[in-house]
């Protein structure tokens, strides 16, 4: 592959994969994200790939393997011309006919369809779906129509010309300009104006500077950066390039997360691509401005989404990520002291579409002081779980209800936590609540990172502030007191509190060390680390002092606070439960209905997974 | 040079200097548990929390490590919001190490007590992780035979897999900045022993008396050290015979650098203890 | 050992990022962080051992112990949790006999909670050796568990 030196040479490349990849007739495009990877996407693939060949078509059909498309929960996706049909849940089994009458006979395979949960009616195009159909995909689209292992798909649906055009006509301080005219903020967490901390670090003094590009995805719930970076590396990786060029960057590090394995590959890939077509390295594009990116692989620490401690992490000094106390920010002192630019994967997944088109175009996007669109993992107990791009401002109303469609099997909405574990619950009351920074904020919530889990009645939200909890105080580096001791304290508080052994005063108890927490950790983690609780206590105090005062838990989850029991009504005496009980706690005579030892229960839930009558009930 | 203001009072400071020493110098006191003047800040017991003002926006910061940057910043060390937050960071401390007699004092001084916390320690944990033994070890001594391990409530100081490490050379400078007594030294039979780091060490004898002195091997190191810089051997004898010989000759007692002389008197002569300046440029 | 080990410290030599990199590798390639491999990284590249004991007791990715042959992560992220993957854990760690964190007396089995996966709209999940299983209950935990049981016996 040879080398491009200007803007004109990739222009000219552009073309020629255009013309060349414009096929005619038929193509098939299989998802093979993650989420559809673990569905079974290869075998997919491997059945289209196999069928085709076998047919010995005139004009050879093409199997593609594509990025994340977001709607994991229907995975695998196929989409396949002629038609552009879309095809969810697809087996190798439904192969041979999708082959004989989409590919072949250009028709639709009905029952492969999505069907449409409010109309009952199934649905042909992706676009058409209710879970795309509110959406503004600005940054996710490319992800179902490229492959991630193809510089060449990346090129061709118009990849690195912003980066061709902010290096041959643009100087670093009018991609700045565009870029705080866009009003795009942060979108890992802080929110902190992008331009601004571009300018910060532009201005800064010291050489080398760095870029990294936090891949670190610690919160769990969310998968954008994976899918992103999975799905569309070049994207992340072109941004990254016009960052380091409008702040002067020399060196650049992508950390992603070593619990994503695709991300890493496909990124891998993707950087020694951009190498061999001169997007990376010395005089790119012939402009001669020089930039090397390499990737690292997180350790699995949470704490290392931390600018501080990522930086530490990096520099590997101690051994331990180190989060330190700022100032001197990381744009003036990061990496190695030097002046050191942060963002996240989605942020700089914004920065190519705002270079091209213009910083006034993005910021008409969204709201006043929160522009563009945001990508949101919408998971939990909501129909359509997966990745969803909107448009700030949207309500939590509508992304629940309109793109997710809805709470599961008729239940009743309880809360949405937003923001990973540095965010809040938000009750039903907070539905019509416009997705932005501020107004996240103020409802003691954050936009964080764009997790949202939705929970529903038999979600218990003390449970669910523990769990939180847990997952901090397991993340805690540990290195200051309040963060460390603190959340262990509070983690006992809510220990007592689900077993059935809380009393009144423990309420006060957690909000005095999670202000302690807040006021007095090093860094962001242990400061957000009390939000869950600090907000589950705000909106839902009520079923704390059910948990203290009348030892139970209404959703039915806590362990120590629920017994199973066996309908008799429902029961049919099939004894499937009574076979895979581990502890025996269910036995009876044959043809009637089990007993229960509730002395013996463990309440492991086998027994209600197992039956088929629905004759477990679980108070 | 800045100009800021704590508690009122105006000082003029370099640009950088931590809120701590800026304090200090207007004669303010502010605790701390895992500071010390010869390592760089750590920022990890909290006491030392203060209330910042920069132009409005209000927040609490650790006054150890926070760099004072420009004028106009205005520091107050003894609000409400600060003393409560400090009182939680002792609280949490004393909870974890209730046998720690300098966290006690300071409880009893701040009317701080656990009564109502649900994890408190049995009195066996002594060590607070401030880290003044892990950092000396490396910024000063420069070997890094103990470091931070594990996280989280786990976290804690050791050697490498837990196990006796030849790094460790008995120089007992960790002991020494100890502020809570976790790091026991002592001697048996001769041996120099830090149970803690699992260290069991030879120690080499005062030439006049036979009384062990120091560990053989940091002497030897510290002999080439010495070496290196010109300084011609010395006749290794314990503090006892020194001051012996020195009051026989009529001159003055050599001063103990620093600390109280009777914790380790065996090795407390100035020309015997590791030079920070000198180990620091070593490294 | 050193075999094993040299090439990977070869890789990384003069690079002052490598710890978490090196530890990856070696952790690959012997499914935990012998000692003798930290002491020679130790020795080679001049990164104190205690360095790097801390990273590796500090980063959840490394193992201190050997693993045994097949390493069972269940995602408990929150998409998972709130979609029962407790259960799960609870349900695999009863029918293996271990704790979490531990392997089993054979070498079999490691069993690992892992704080998300990323593949949150599959929830409950379990990697089993990087294979993801989606949307199970606690009996199909078991039942999957069995299945490689099988395949193995």
């Amino acid at each position: 592959m040879k080398t491009l030196k200007s803007a004109e040479e990739l222009e000219v490349r552009r073309e020629q994969i255009a013309g060349a990849g414009h096929r005619e007739g038929a193509s098939v495009a299989v998802c093979c994200g993650t989420g559809c990877s673990a569905s079974g996407a290869r075998e997919v693939v491997a059945a289209f790939e196999e069928q085709l060949l076998q047919r010995e078509l005139e004009v050879p059909v093409l199997t593609r393997i594509t990025g994340c498309h977001g709607f994991c929960e229907q995975g695998p996706l196929v989409v396949v011309e002629p038609g552009n049909i879309f095809y969810c849940r697809v087996e190798p089994e439904d192969v041979p006919e999708i082959i004989e009458r989409t590919v072949l006979g250009a028709e639709a395979v009905e029952r492969l369809l999505y069907v449409d949960p409010v109309s009952g009616e199934p649905v042909q195009q992706e676009a058409e779906v209710p879970f795309y159909r509110g959406q503004k995909r600005l940054t996710l689209g490319w992800n179902g129509q490229i492959s991630p292992h193809r510089i060449e798909d990346y090129v061709g649906v118009g990849g690195y010309r912003a980066l061709a055009g902010a290096l041959g006509s643009l100087s670093p301080e009018q991609v700045i300009a565009n870029i705080k005219e866009s009003g795009l903020r942060g979108r890992g967490g802080g929110g902190f104006p992008a331009g601004r901390k571009w300018e910060l670090c532009r201005r800064a003094t010291g050489e080398p500077k760095y870029l990294i590009c936090n891949a670190d995805e610690g919160d769990p719930g969310c998968f954008q950066d994976r899918s992103l970076l999975e799905g569309n590396p070049h994207l992340v990786i072109e941004g990254a390039i016009i960052a380091a060029y409008a702040v002067g960057a020399a060196k650049g590090f992508i950390y992603v997360r070593n619990e994503y394995p695709l991300a890493v590959e496909h990124a891998g890939i993707a950087l020694v691509q951009a190498r061999e077509w001169g997007l990376l390295g010395e005089d790119i594009l012939g402009s001669g401005f020089d930039f090397e990116l390499q990737l690292t692989r997180g350790g699995g620490a949470f704490v290392c989404g931390e600018e501080t401690a990522l930086i530490s992490s990096i520099e590997g000094l101690s051994g331990e990520p180190n989060p330190r106390p700022r100032p001197p920010y990381p744009v003036e002192k990061g990496l190695w002291g030097k002046p050191t630019l942060i963002n996240n994967v989605k942020t700089l997944a914004a920065v190519p579409l705002i270079t091209e088109r213009g910083g006034a175009w993005y910021g008409q996007i969204g709201t006043a002081a929160s522009k563009g669109t945001m990508i949101f993992s919408l998971t939990g107990k909501v129909n359509n779980t997966g990745l969803v791009e909107v448009p700030m401002g949207m309500t939590l109303q509508q992304l629940i209800y309109e793109i997710g469609g809805g709470i599961p099997g008729g239940k009743e909405f309880k809360a949405v936590q937003t923001g990973g574990p540095a965010g809040g619950c938000l009750p039903a009351s907070k539905l019509d609540l416009p997705l932005d920074y501020e107004k996240l904020t103020e409802a003691g919530s954050i936009m964080g990172s764009g997790g949202m889990i939705v929970m529903d009645e038999r979600t218990c939200m003390v449970d669910v502030a523990r769990y939180f909890l847990s997952f901090t105080v397991d993340e805690s580096c540990g290195k200051c007191t309040p963060c460390r001791e603190g959340g262990r304290q509070m983690m006992a508080y809510l220990d007592e509190i689900t077993a059935g052994r809380g009393k009144p005063e423990y309420l006060e108890r957690l909000r005095e060390l999670a202000a302690a927490m807040q006021a007095g950790s090093l860094c962001a983690l242990g400061r957000l680390a009390p939000n869950p609780v600090l907000t589950t206590l705000r909106y839902f105090e009520d079923e704390y002092r059910v948990h203290i005062e009348e030892r139970r838990c209404p959703a039915g989850v806590c362990k120590e606070l629920i017994t199973y029991s066996i309908d008799e009504e429902a029961c049919t005496a099939c004894r499937r439960c009574n076979r895979h009980c581990p502890t025996g706690a269910i036995s009876g005579p044959k043809k009637e209905v089990p007993r229960l030892d509730p002395e013996l229960c463990i309440r492991c839930g086998i027994c209600r997974d197992v039956c088929r009558f629905d004759a477990i009930v679980v108070q | 040079m800045i100009e800021v203001k704590i508690d009122g009072q105006r000082v003029a400071v370099a640009a950088g200097t931590t809120i701590l020493a800026a304090a200090r110098r207007l004669g303010l006191e502010i605790p701390t548990l895992c500071h010390h003047e010869a390592l760089e800040p750590f920022g990890a017991c909290r006491l030392c929390l203060v209330a910042l003002d920069e132009g409005g926006r209000q927040s609490i910061v650790a006054a150890c490590n926070y760099p004072l940057e420009r004028s106009g910043l205005s520091v107050e060390t003894g609000t409400p919001a600060v003393w409560q937050a400090r009182k939680m960071s002792l609280k949490l401390l004393l909870a974890r190490c209730p046998g720690v007699k300098v966290l006690q004092d300071l409880a009893r001084q701040w009317r701080v007590d656990t009564a109502d916390l649900l994890l408190t320690g049995d009195g066996e944990e002594e060590c607070i992780l401030c880290g003044l033994c892990v950092r000396v070890c490396r910024e000063v001594i420069g070997k890094n035979a103990i470091s931070f391990v594990y996280r989280g409530a786990e976290r804690k100081v050791s050697t490498p897999f837990d196990a006796e490490t030849d790094l460790c050379l008995g120089c007992a400078a960790c002991a020494y900045l100890c502020p809570t007594g976790a790091i026991k030294v002592r001697e048996e039979a001769g041996r120099l022993l830090i149970d803690r780091w699992h260290s069991d060490l030879e120690q080499a004898l005062c030439s006049e008396c036979g009384r062990p002195v120091v560990p053989a091997e940091l002497l030897v190191q510290m002999r080439e050290k010495a070496a290196e810089e010109g300084v011609p051997g010395e006749e290794l004898l314990c503090l006892r015979c020194r001051r012996m010989r020195a009051a026989a000759a009529a001159t003055a007692l050599p001063v103990p650098q620093y600390g109280p002389a009777d914790s380790f008197p065996a090795r407390r002569s100035s020309r015997e203890e590791p030079d920070v300046n000198q180990a620091r440029k070593g490294k | 050992m050193r075999k094993q080990v040299d090439p990977i410290i070869d890789r990384y030599r003069g690079d002052r990022t490598a710890i978490v990199a090196i530890l990856h590798e070696i952790n690959a390639a012997f499914r935990y962080l012998p000692r003798e491999a930290l002491e020679r990284v130790s020795e080679q590249l001049s990164i104190p051992l205690s360095h790097l004991y801390s990273a590796a007791t500090f980063y959840r990715s490394f193992d201190l112990e050997p693993c045994g042959e097949h390493e069972i992560q269940v995602c408990l992220g929150t998409a998972c949790h709130v979609r029962g993957s407790e259960l799960i854990l609870d349900a695999l760690s009863r029918r293996l006999g271990i704790k979490p964190g531990e392997t089993t007396a054979d070498s079999k089995y490691t069993l690992k909670r892992v704080n998300c996966l990323g593949a949150c709209a599959l929830g409950p999940l379990v990697s089993i050796d990087r294979d993801y299983h989606g949307h199970l209950t606690a009996h199909q935990a078991e039942r999957l568990l069995e299945a490689y049981e099988d395949e193995d016996a």
